[in-house]
């Protein structure tokens, strides 16, 4: 069962990188991501994603990060730098676009974090108060 | 195991639980017919007086005498507000709507999660309301067996574990997880339990003639 | 055992009948019993319950479950000691005057009358010299 909650930490990590994610582990470890400054309405706790760990456990900066033109993402990785607003999750997906923030970040994150468990080591956050931990 | 839990069996129990009703449906509809009489002569009611608002009022009111409201108020309060919420509250939550947007990419709207939250804490008040009668009072008591208890609790736990989840009290792992497996078996259980009287109070009040119906219902029992 | 119920003699019951009886009606009947949500609510329309100082055996639930519903649940393969126990409970304990109210909607008089109907297929039901030795009311 607590294995579960790495998985959830992973999702975190996903929404962090889409939110600000500066390149190769230059961001902070952990990001607070919180719905409350967006036009959502706070509703759950605000996530905490390890960035860090996102990355130690494999994953490409352009897994998550994106940029999409036909198809294909074609972001520059060098723009991944800490305090770039153009990288911000919110500079797309905000309230008027087609996926607004809080979607974008339950697609990306539940995209990874709903697989089946096979072959996972440490098993990640699965389901809501995983990520949305209450204190 | 986990996995299946978490995502087929919630597919296959909200298929029993809709094709479990459709069957249902299907079965009392050719278990009865209409009938071929008429309900019998009523006296005709007396020409409608002119009714000033506050008389109005008055009557319905008084026409709540002939009802259980007469016999025992409390009970048909607790078992109103229980049957209401519990088909209201769990589909305008927001957790749930929030996973259904996500795999149809539509969903109902959704009530705030403090209130939510205590439409849930009154579910179960009532739900303690009835065990309480199935324990104590003597008329229960009587016609009490292991299975009322059993039903009880599938009808109850959905919401003891969501409660327990959203208030992420406990292991939250484990929780949701039950909370997942409990709703999953109270759908599966409805069509075939007596929890079946979610259907099949429509079914008899509405459709089946007689001195209580609702509508005038219009059909008999085959045999 | 109710003493008056033992000057009959005991009599062989054929239970393929009340099998054959229960089964030609238990679409309806199963549907009742098992929609029953044991939640009393029909005993204060039992005149005979607010007479007995409400004794919860004179609740219409309880006296279907205990006569229809055990026939039922032993799938008609009864004996006559058993028949003459419930046959107290669908005469002596109601007189069928149709006054039940059950909130889901279920019909107890049909299951008490269809009840009344087995037993009586199987020559059980109260005697003269009986209705004259106990009050039935």
């Amino acid at each position: 069962m607590k294995r579960l909650k790495g998985f959830w930490c992973g999702l975190i990590m996903i929404i962090l990188l889409l939110a600000a994610g500066p390149p190769l582990g230059a961001q902070s470890e952990k990001m607070i991501l919180d719905s409350s400054k967006g036009q959502l309405g706070k509703k759950r706790p605000p996530v905490n994603f390890p960035h860090q760990l996102h990355m130690e456990k494999g994953l490409d900066c352009k897994d998550c990060h994106h940029l999409y033109e036909n198809g294909k993402n074609v972001l520059d990785e060098s723009k991944l730098i800490e305090g770039n607003q153009e990288i911000r999750c919110s500079t797309c997906h905000h309230a008027k676009s087609r996926l607004n923030l809080e979607k974008a970040y339950h697609r990306q994150c539940m995209g990874c974090h709903k697989k089946p468990l096979k072959d996972q080591t440490r098993v990640p956050p699965r389901y809501c108060g995983g990520c949305h931990v209450r204190n | 195991m986990l996995d299946f839990i978490q995502g087929p069996l919630v597919s296959i129990s909200i298929v029993v639980f809709i094709l479990g009703l459709l069957f249902q449906v299907f079965q009392f509809f050719r278990l009865t017919r209409k009938k071929e009489w008429g309900n019998p002569p009523l006296p005709q009611p007396m020409k409608p007086e002119k009714k000033t608002i506050g008389q109005q009022i008055a009557s319905w009111l008084s026409a709540l005498n002939g009802t259980l409201w007469k016999t025992d108020p409390v009970l048909t309060v607790v078992t109103s507000v229980f049957h209401i919420l519990l088909i209201i509250t769990p589909l305008f939550l927001l957790g749930h709507n929030t996973l259904i947007r996500l795999s149809c990419g539509w969903s109902l709207f959704s009530l705030p999660e403090s209130l939510s939250d205590g439409l849930t804490l009154i579910v179960l008040i009532c739900g303690a309301y009835f065990l309480g009668r199935r324990l104590f009072l003597a008329r229960v008591k009587a016609i009490t067996t292991a299975y009322d208890y059993i039903m009880l609790l599938i009808a109850i736990a959905p919401f003891l574990t969501g409660f327990f989840a959203y208030h992420q009290w406990f292991d939250y792992e484990t929780v949701i997880l039950l909370h997942i497996l409990t709703g999953e078996l109270m759908l599966i259980s409805i069509p075939f339990t007596k929890l079946g009287h979610m259907l099949f109070f429509f079914l008899y009040r509405f459709f089946i003639g007689g001195e209580y119906s609702f509508l005038r219902g219009s059909r008999s029992w085959s045999w | 055992m109710d003493p008056s119920f033992s000057t009959q003699t005991i009599q062989k019951v054929d239970t393929k009948k009340v099998k054959e009886m229960l089964n030609r009606r238990k679409g309806k009947m199963k549907r009742f019993l098992s929609h029953c949500a044991h939640c009393s609510l029909c005993a204060e329309s039992c005149f005979l319950y607010m007479k007995h100082r409400k004794d919860p055996h004179y609740m219409p639930s309880y006296k279907v479950i205990n006569s229809l519903g055990k026939l039922y649940r032993k799938r008609g393969k009864v004996d006559w000691k058993f028949l003459n126990e419930i046959k107290g409970i669908v005469w002596r304990n109601c007189v069928l005057c149709g006054r039940c109210y059950c909130p889901i909607g279920i019909h107890v008089p049909s299951m008490i009358a269809f009840t009344r109907s087995i037993l009586r297929s199987q020559g059980v039901y109260p005697q003269r010299n009986e209705i004259s030795a106990e009050s039935w009311l």
